[in-house]
């Protein structure tokens, strides 16, 4: 049985240890590459990032997403409506389909 | 490009048999293009309707749980995080749309089946703790939260439900943008497969077709002649 693996700061991540999920705390770039490590060694099904967290290894999440475990997320964020994790999910739409249709009658 | 065939009837019976071919599997590509393409918009949509739903919810939480850590010194908040939180167990399974491979993910509160290390998980917790629904986040009843309530504020326990509640929710993002992910890969390869042979394969094998039909044709032609006047030279004797 897997887990859910959260990567984030400090602050954004803490509030997860009550849920359940497995929380690492990175705040810079070599600390959550280090993490990311840690969290690719163990057993997770999924594996949660702040958009913060998302731009910073962008490169090194790229190869996750081929892979079947864990399934990576962005986390959506309140502060920025529309963030990263919804232009990924944009531009998969748009690679698949040949053009944008999508979330025009959304707005 | 031109196809190289030889101008022979044997070679037309098997061009044309391959235009047929190929215009059934175009048919069939096109068919499960449309049909991913209505999957793929339905799933599209509710990761939106998730997206949307998780923006607030994290919002939320966020919100209480930094109350409750302006009002608790770091250690008991620690302490109080670690007790609450019986580590989530995700299980998978897969199914097929469209013969893609898709995992379906759902998450259990370790403890429930013994089988959880009971790593931070208090006493009291276990039976408490109602089984994680994949919609009704909320289901999990922390009614006696297993930390001190002297020591720790309401806003903690708001925080923390919020918390939990939002966790399945993660779980069914996560499910869902893989599900995107995977079925935007297939439908574009399927599309480039439906517009290979739509744009290039069905229209060489058909000019591949009328000119080894206009060459036959030729030869024909030209064999008639030739008996003409063979015939010609046969009766002037």
């Amino acid at each position: 049985m897997s887990k859910v693996a959260v990567l984030g700061q400090r602050d954004a991540v803490l509030g997860f240890k009550a849920s359940g999920a497995v929380a690492f705390s990175a705040d810079d770039v070599h600390e959550a590459r280090e993490k990311l490590g840690k969290i690719l060694e163990g057993d997770f099904a999924v594996l949660l990032v702040t958009e913060e967290i998302a731009e910073m290894l962008k490169e090194e999440l790229q190869p996750l997403y081929e892979k079947p475990k864990p399934v990576v997320t962005i986390l959506p964020d309140a502060r920025r409506p529309r963030g990263l994790g919804m232009e990924l999910l944009k531009k998969r739409v748009e690679r698949a389909v040949g053009a944008n249709i999508l979330l025009k009658g959304e707005e | 490009m031109e196809l190289r065939v030889s101008a022979t009837r044997q070679e037309l019976t098997r061009l044309k048999n391959r235009v047929k071919m190929a215009a059934r599997g175009h048919r069939l590509l096109k068919d499960k293009r449309d049909q991913l393409m209505k999957e793929f918009m339905a799933i599209v949509h509710e990761n939106q309707r998730l997206r949307r739903e998780l923006e607030k919810r994290l919002g939320a939480a966020y919100k209480s749980f930094a109350q409750a850590r302006a009002l608790l010194s770091p250690p008991v908040l620690e302490e109080a995080l670690m007790a609450s939180s019986g580590p989530e167990e995700v299980s998978i399974s897969y199914r097929r749309i469209m013969n893609v491979v898709v995992p379906e993910m759902e998450i259990r509160r370790a403890g429930e089946e013994g089988e959880g290390n009971a790593q931070g998980t208090a006493p009291g917790a276990e039976s408490e703790a109602a089984p994680a629904e994949e919609s009704s986040g909320r289901s999990i009843n922390l009614s006696i939260p297993p930390y001190g309530l002297a020591s720790t504020s309401s806003d903690l326990d708001d925080a923390i439900k919020e918390f939990q509640g939002i966790l399945p929710l993660l779980v069914k993002l996560s499910e869902v943008e893989r599900k995107i992910q995977l079925l935007a890969d297939e439908i574009e390869r399927t599309r480039r497969r439906v517009n290979a042979l739509e744009y290039i394969l069905i229209p060489e094998l058909e000019a591949a077709v009328k000119s080894v039909e206009m060459r036959l044709e030729e030869m024909d032609r030209a064999n008639a002649s030739r008996l003409m006047k063979v015939k010609d030279i046969v009766r002037a004797h």
